[in-house]
């Protein structure tokens, strides 16, 4: 008898010690605190993402009835697959990072976010602290009357460049193409790498396209391809292709494209074993702590058609959103958390600790904390005139941005610009 | 077969059920749930409604030509996992069942990959193949040959992979091997010695055969780890250059996980699970119908 009372335990334990889960809490606030959960891209060293957790921490330990946990993850890859896996659960974050546009429009659709414009609406100079447009890659045409996001950082892509290699082989900064090119062939010469591309991650390309498009046919063709008036395969499209085959095929991006990633990318500018670096207005923190920071200068990326050089890529560079949980309480406290990091003040400082940038939210800079690359920067950025970012953002297929980014690694190891665009085709053709 | 008393009978089943329930519980009925979903169309998120789509999934799964080609290279892994892994842990095998000094030193060698991290492992291997300065280039360029590019031609994406995976397994099928040839009775190579059967001899006519079991485990564990291998393609190519070195798995993580298409990516899931089931019970068909002959 008694092993029987043995084995009841044991099989009373058993459910107890898989499923326990600690104690969970079910309701939205406990005690005197509301229970937020925040995901976001801030787990690296630099001293941005460190002053973002510490202001989180700081909203959490004070005495506001908010208690917030964090959940941190630097690398894209894994972000989105937490962040997916939770949506896909119903574990959903109460405020999570993203960029808006075709990645949101899914979690729009479904009813999950909160529409933000109403606290917008009622704080006029939080609406108005914000630059003109910001907000774009949160709104939706199937919901005009509604803000899904609220953006806390902004780039701009374009060429940051080393002048004393330039000055050594005799090339000056190219504004054209032409230049461009006839910079590149000069470097190539000279045993240079004129502008190495890490291939190995392939949005390097997907930012060349996007680039290339932009200087070409400005921001309205970009629409005009992600609602299919413009196809893939166009004559268009089919001459920026043949534009990346050519100069990896000329060695304008090195001779190991494909093998080498964005930080081999950086570390051959840093090395000087290359010339150009194309990139956006994160690389200035890593710039900042290079040892040729003072060589290094920026550019706008070169002219293609003279009607479209104010057409720069940029724009939001990441923004916070809450999801609708059904209690009005958490969704005003999660509005409150995320007002304490979109401000002026916040931002400025973010300013300070990176050395410049650019931001979406408006404030007085103060100009000795500033390095004079950004200041490059923010005098290059005053000629635009439109800003665009993934152009497959504006995509109807929310597949098309790694479709693209994989067609193109294809141009790097052998494909032809045309069997380039017919893979992506398949995929249009699929629709 | 259960033997004895009632009393003992109970006690047999009430040790079976925890295992009975832990299998229902995270193999069965995931495995139930990923079939029905293979079925609908559903965007990853939790309050969305699944929408019932029949066969559509499967049709897209079967008409991308992604899907073909990665089946094609998981006849590559399985090609690497009888023609070179095999015949390694079986050299392996022998080597260390033989009786001298640093046995056991060696043992342990062979068998260090198997227990570190595949993510690890991956990196330093996509850094040893690197061109031109990766040690294995320059390894081959003191020989005089010129080495492709590894990882980044789309011809020996696959196939480097392959050969880091053969790497990583040697040790663990080394083991399956071994413990074939220990359960073979001395008697037999004491016979065939009187007899005059040389080494070579004794391995082809005693040592293979007996290691049959060996064989049938080694090949049911190679065709099913084949089909669903991710980890080592994720993070060595992650299924690139250009989707050359694509897996089943490595389709379907993008596709439930990128592309929000749950749907297709459990009709991936559902033809691995038959494909690796029907590959195995055909496999273990095969070597039983050898024993009978």
């Amino acid at each position: 008898m008694k092993k029987i009372y043995v084995v009841i335990a044991v099989a009373l334990l058993l459910p107890a010690m898989i499923f326990a889960n600690g104690g969970k809490e079910t309701s939205a606030s406990s005690g005197k605190n509301t229970e937020l959960t925040i995901m976001g891209s801030w787990a690296g060293d630099t001293a941005s993402a460190a002053s973002y957790r510490e202001k989180f921490q700081e909203i959490s330990d004070a005495d506001n009835g908010i208690h917030l946990t964090q959940e941190m993850i630097s690398d894209e890859t894994q972000y989105y697959n937490k962040l997916r896996t939770r949506f896909a659960t119903g574990e959903y974050a109460d405020i999570f990072e993203d960029y808006g546009a075709s990645r949101d429009y899914d979690y729009v659709k479904s009813g999950v976010l909160v529409n933000l414009k109403p606290y917008l609406d009622a704080d006029p100079e939080w609406k108005d602290s914000f630059v003109s447009g910001v907000f774009d890659d949160w709104i939706y045409d199937d919901y005009p009357d509604a803000i899904y996001g609220i953006p806390h950082d902004f780039y701009v892509v374009g060429l940051y460049y080393n002048k004393a290699i330039f000055d050594e082989v005799g090339v000056s900064a190219p504004t054209t193409i032409e230049e461009f090119e006839n910079c590149c062939d000069k470097l190539l010469a000279a045993g240079y790498i004129p502008m190495t591309l890490g291939e190995k991650d392939n949005y390097r390309a997907g930012h060349l396209l996007n680039n290339l498009v932009l200087k070409s046919y400005g921001k309205g063709f970009v629409t005009k391809l992600g609602n299919r008036e413009i196809a893939y395969d166009s004559p268009e499209m089919m001459k920026l292709f043949q534009m990346i085959y050519d100069w990896n095929q000329k060695g304008y991006f090195g001779p190991n494209a494909i093998n080498k990633d964005s930080n081999m990318e950086k570390s051959d500018f840093h090395a000087r074993k290359t010339a150009m670096h194309f990139d956006g207005t994160w690389y200035l923190s890593a710039a900042k702590t290079s040892e040729i920071l003072n060589d290094i200068h920026f550019v706008a990326f070169p002219t293609i058609n003279p009607e479209y050089s104010g057409s720069w890529q940029g724009g939001n560079n990441g923004g916070l959103s809450v999801v609708n949980s059904g209690d009005q309480q958490k969704i005003d406290k999660a509005v409150e958390v995320i007002k304490q990091v979109c401000n002026s003040d916040f931002q400025k400082q973010q300013q300070i600790l990176n050395g410049g940038g650019v931001y979406p939210i408006k404030f007085e800079s103060d100009p000795s904390t500033v390095m004079p690359l950004s200041v490059e920067v923010s005098n290059a950025m005053a000629t635009a005139k439109e800003f665009c970012t993934d152009i497959q953002n504006y995509d109807i297929n929310t597949k098309m941005l790694d479709t693209v980014r994989a067609a193109l690694q294809g141009l790097f190891v052998g494909k032809t610009p045309k069997q380039c665009a017919a893979e992506i085709m398949s995929v249009v053709n699929a629709e | 077969m259960v033997v004895g008393n009632k009393k003992q009978l109970g006690w047999n089943i009430a040790f079976i059920i925890p295992g009975i329930v832990l299998f229902c519980f995270f193999v069965l009925y995931p495995m139930i749930e990923s079939v029905v979903q293979s079925f609908y169309s559903w965007n990853g998120i939790a309050i969305s409604p699944m929408e019932f789509v029949g066969i559509k999934n499967y049709k897209i799964v079967f008409k991308d030509y992604h899907f073909w080609n990665s089946l094609i290279n998981v006849l590559w892994f399985m090609a690497g996992g009888f023609i070179v892994l095999m015949p390694l842990a079986i050299i392996l095998a022998l080597i260390i069942n033989k009786k001298y000094k640093l046995r056991r030193f060696f043992k342990t060698t062979y068998f260090i990959p198997v227990v570190l991290p595949i993510t690890a492992v991956g990196l330093m291997w996509v850094y040893m193949l690197f061109p031109d300065s990766g040690v294995v280039p320059v390894i081959l360029n003191w020989f005089g040959i010129k080495s492709p590019n590894f990882l980044g031609n789309p011809n020996w994406a696959i196939k480097s992979v392959v050969l880091v995976n053969e790497w990583i397994y040697a040790g663990l099928n080394m083991l399956i091997f071994s413990a074939g040839i220990v359960s073979i009775p001395d008697e037999l190579y004491e016979s065939a010695q009187i007899d005059g059967a040389n080494a070579w001899q004794q391995l082809i006519h005693i040592t293979l055969p007996m290691m049959r079991e060996s064989f049938k485990i080694f090949s049911i564990l190679c065709i099913t780890g084949c089909i669903k291998h991710f980890a080592l393609v994720y993070v060595m190519t992650g299924g690139g250059p250009s989707h050359a070195s694509e897996m089943p798995t490595t389709l379907l993580y993008n596709e439930a996980f990128q592309y929000k298409n749950f749907g297709v990516g459990n009709a991936i899931g559902v033809f691995l699970l038959i494909a690796g089931v029907t590959l195995s019970l055909l496999t273990n068909k095969l070597f039983s119908r050898g024993e009978d002959n």
